[in-house]
């Protein structure tokens, strides 16, 4: 164990400065707009955290400058601190808002936005400024756009051991070569998603009897929210708001668009067109989703709350959709899934959360690419089985280019699947020791650590402090897929205890 | 490689995504009448 | 969520008119049907399904003209007497029901509860439907009539002192690091 030096500490300060500067200048765009809507006590509010967050974070610059290169050890740290340090700072104008129970709370839900998990704590969220609003879902979108940046520069090779196999295939092969390269095609994809999918809402928003600027304004933070996988909305029925078909069939092709793999998007964008239904991922996802439906409408047959065909489907799909995707929209209020969809729909719906969408998306959970994995894993023991000892059996998948299965993807694969497990777990014993229902309880547990953020009524703000903390870390821990804070811990304990 | 990709075919990509979302309802919808026929 | 332990109250008073309009029919067609809460149609909501209601609460957002109907939401929480941006502290989360009903009678409605405003509080009667296949299973009241209450209220925000001056001491910091920055970025050659 290498005790890191001053320099090193010196590094991770800088870069976590330059963060906290980026978020002081996304905090501009909920300024912007509050003096457009001449929200002066909340202009005030923004701009208090723009100085405290420049403050900090050219303070940290300057006390720390280097010009030392982050290595791959620091990155980890880097981003484990920083949306810590993002939390606290991105907090400054929730508390100020006077909506917030506690600085407990305006954490928990700064949290709640960068890790695109959508469950809220905010209070009077139907009286909310516009400027607040215009926060909530820049933070989600940056946030889901983060840890895509973060996912496909580093986080990835760490977790799923695919870098190798990118590399491996040659010199000009490697999908992104550079986290700027990376960065440019995710902002390009992302931000045609959003031209295309803004106006699309706002459209059918006006259509549906909203006056034409709430109708923007709406359309344009749902599609932050969707397109994030986050969940967040304007108004606290959530998507339950429109009572439309037409938007929520929109809403739906935005989430199943962000969970997607940037990776996917990108094959697409090139005109390799047959990725769609030969990556690995989308194969999961769809396998999977098939199940889940098929365990959700048993539920649903069972209590019998929907008769009707076109209906039931509307409901069930919508919902599994949003909680495959991690998204988190819902279009019943929170206690139906209680009372009037029961715990088989609910157990379906956290199984879907369990697992999540895809790797290097916006999505949460397990995700379809270790799914995926585990069963290739199974197939090829099977196969060994009925196969001559002298016959050498391998498994292929297919993720943008055809990979051999190796044992260090699965070793990694199994390592993060264990470790989502067990927080999952773990969530669902915090719930019942204190006091809710065994599924409510896994409902609720799974759907922070996944990054879901449907909620079936356990979160509201009167629930006991430790367990508002428990969701908040399990939401940090779920988004950065515990390598980088497993990473902060060992620099903790090298700095304490290495040579 | 970014650039000249960045001019590939952005809407074609969003209506095959698209398309694809609806393949998987039409499945769930299958699944769905294949659920409640079987429990009657 | 919150759950009131008055909850069943409505249900309770609901009975005991029941059964005293029993002993009269005639007061038993007079009889307004009974006050409901948000909450108690959630939780409740195979009971209540098919039955009249009243129902009271702020309007919020906006109305949705679809044709001859509108959709409505109405808030029937802490912020509907006052809103958090009218100096109320937080007590919970906000909890309210959708209202489907003729657009003739939402147009009753001018103030619109937000950031802005303390929306009129108006009651409506109509049917209570747990998943309505009519509207792709949302549950609402189906209303007929709409009444107006209480007219809303505009919400005048004026900036705290404390803020104001949270704001100027921030700035001669913020100032401070920024010159300290370039300063050092300057001596340091890259």
């Amino acid at each position: 164990m290498i005790r890191p030096r001053r320099a090193d500490h010196a590094l991770v300060a800088a870069y976590t400065g330059r963060v906290i500067v980026g978020v002081g200048l996304l905090m501009c765009i909920p300024l912007v707009t509050a003096l457009l809507f001449a929200e002066w006590d909340v202009a005030v509010d923004f701009a208090v955290g723009i100085l405290a967050s420049s403050a900090i974070g050219l303070g940290l610059q300057t006390l720390f400058h280097t010009r030392h290169e982050l290595r791959r050890r620091h990155g980890l740290v880097v981003v484990s601190v920083a949306w810590l340090v993002a939390t606290a700072v991105g907090a400054i104008p929730f508390w100020l808002s006077g909506h917030m129970g506690s600085v407990i709370d305006a954490s928990f839900d700064v949290m709640s936005g960068l890790t695109t998990t959508g469950l809220y704590l905010i209070q009077d969220l139907d009286h909310v400024s516009n400027g607040l609003n215009m926060w909530r879902h820049v933070l989600t979108f940056a946030g889901g756009l983060g840890i895509v940046v973060i996912a496909l520069t580093f986080l990835f090779r760490g977790t799923v051991g695919a870098y190798q196999l990118y590399v491996g295939e040659g010199k000009d092969e490697r999908l992104f070569p550079n986290v700027v390269h990376t960065a440019r095609a995710i902002g390009s994809v992302s931000l045609t998603w959003l031209a295309v999918g803004t106006t699309v809402l706002a459209v059918i928003a006006f259509a549906l009897g909203q006056p034409p600027a709430r109708a923007v304004l709406h359309g344009l933070w749902l599609f932050m929210g969707g397109f994030s996988t986050g969940g967040f909305a304007p108004q606290s029925y959530n998507t339950f708001w429109y009572h439309s078909a037409a938007f929520e069939a929109a809403c739906v092709a935005i989430f199943v668009a962000g969970s997607l793999n940037f990776a996917l998007h990108w094959a697409l964008w090139r005109g390799e067109r047959a990725e769609i239904r030969r990556n690995i991922e989308v194969i999961s996802f769809a396998v999977t989703f098939s199940v889940f439906f098929a365990v959700v409408s048993a539920g649903l047959a069972q209590s019998g709350i929907y008769p009707d065909a076109a209906v039931f489907f509307r409901k069930a799909f919508y919902l599994l959709a949003s909680a495959h995707t991690t998204t988190g929209f819902g279009t019943i209020y929170s206690r139906t899934l209680v009372v009037q969809w029961g715990p088989v729909a609910m157990m379906g719906i956290i199984a879907a959360m369990v697992i999540g969408a895809s790797t290097c998306s916006t999505a949460g959970g397990i995700k379809g690419f270790r799914v995926g994995v585990i069963t290739k894993v199974f197939l090829e023991d099977i196969r060994r089985m009925v196969s001559p000892d002298s016959a050498i059996v391998t498994e292929r998948f297919h993720h943008i280019r055809d990979y051999v299965l190796q044992e260090e993807t699965v070793r990694s694969v199994l390592t993060i699947t264990i470790a989502y497990l067990t927080m999952y777990a773990l969530m669902t014993l915090i719930g019942v020791m204190n006091g809710y229902p065994m599924v409510e309880a896994a409902f609720e547990g799974v759907s922070a650590a996944s990054n879901t953020g449907l909620s079936c009524g356990v979160l509201t703000p009167a629930m006991p402090a430790s367990m508002r903390i428990a969701y908040t870390v399990a939401m940090w821990l779920g988004r950065v897929e515990f390598l980088s804070v497993f990473a902060l811990v060992g620099w903790g304990i090298a700095t304490v205890r290495g040579r | 490689m970014v650039e000249r990709a960045a001019i590939g075919r952005p809407i074609a990509a969003i209506g095959i995504e698209v398309a694809a979302v609806a393949a998987l309802a039409s499945v769930a919808f299958l699944v769905e009448l294949l659920v409640r026929w079987s429990l009657q | 969520m919150y759950r009131s332990p008055m909850r069943h109250l409505p249900i309770a008073l609901f009975t005991i008119m029941a059964v005293l309009a029993l002993g009269d029919s005639s007061a038993l067609c007079a009889a307004a049907p009974p006050l409901v809460s948000s909450t108690e149609l959630v939780e409740e909501a195979d009971y209540w399904d098919g039955r009249e209601v009243t129902f009271e609460g702020e309007a919020i957002g906006d109305v949705m003209v679809r044709g001859s109907d509108a959709w409505l939401h109405l808030n029937d929480d802490a912020y509907a007497e006052l809103p958090i941006p009218a100096g109320a502290r937080p007590q919970g989360y906000n909890s309210g029901h959708a209202v489907f009903l003729p657009a003739a009678e939402a147009r009753k409605v001018t103030v619109f509860g937000s950031y802005r405003a303390r929306g009129d509080i108006v009651r409506v009667t109509g049917t209570f439907k747990a998943a309505d296949p009519e509207h792709g299973g949302d549950m609402h009241i189906a209303a007929t009539t709409l009444e107006l209450l209480e007219p809303g209220f505009p919400i005048e925000r004026t900036v705290p002192r404390w803020k104001l001056l949270l704001l100027a001491s921030l700035v001669p910091v913020a100032g401070a690091s920024y010159v300290a920055f370039r300063n050092r970025a300057s001596a340091l050659p890259r």
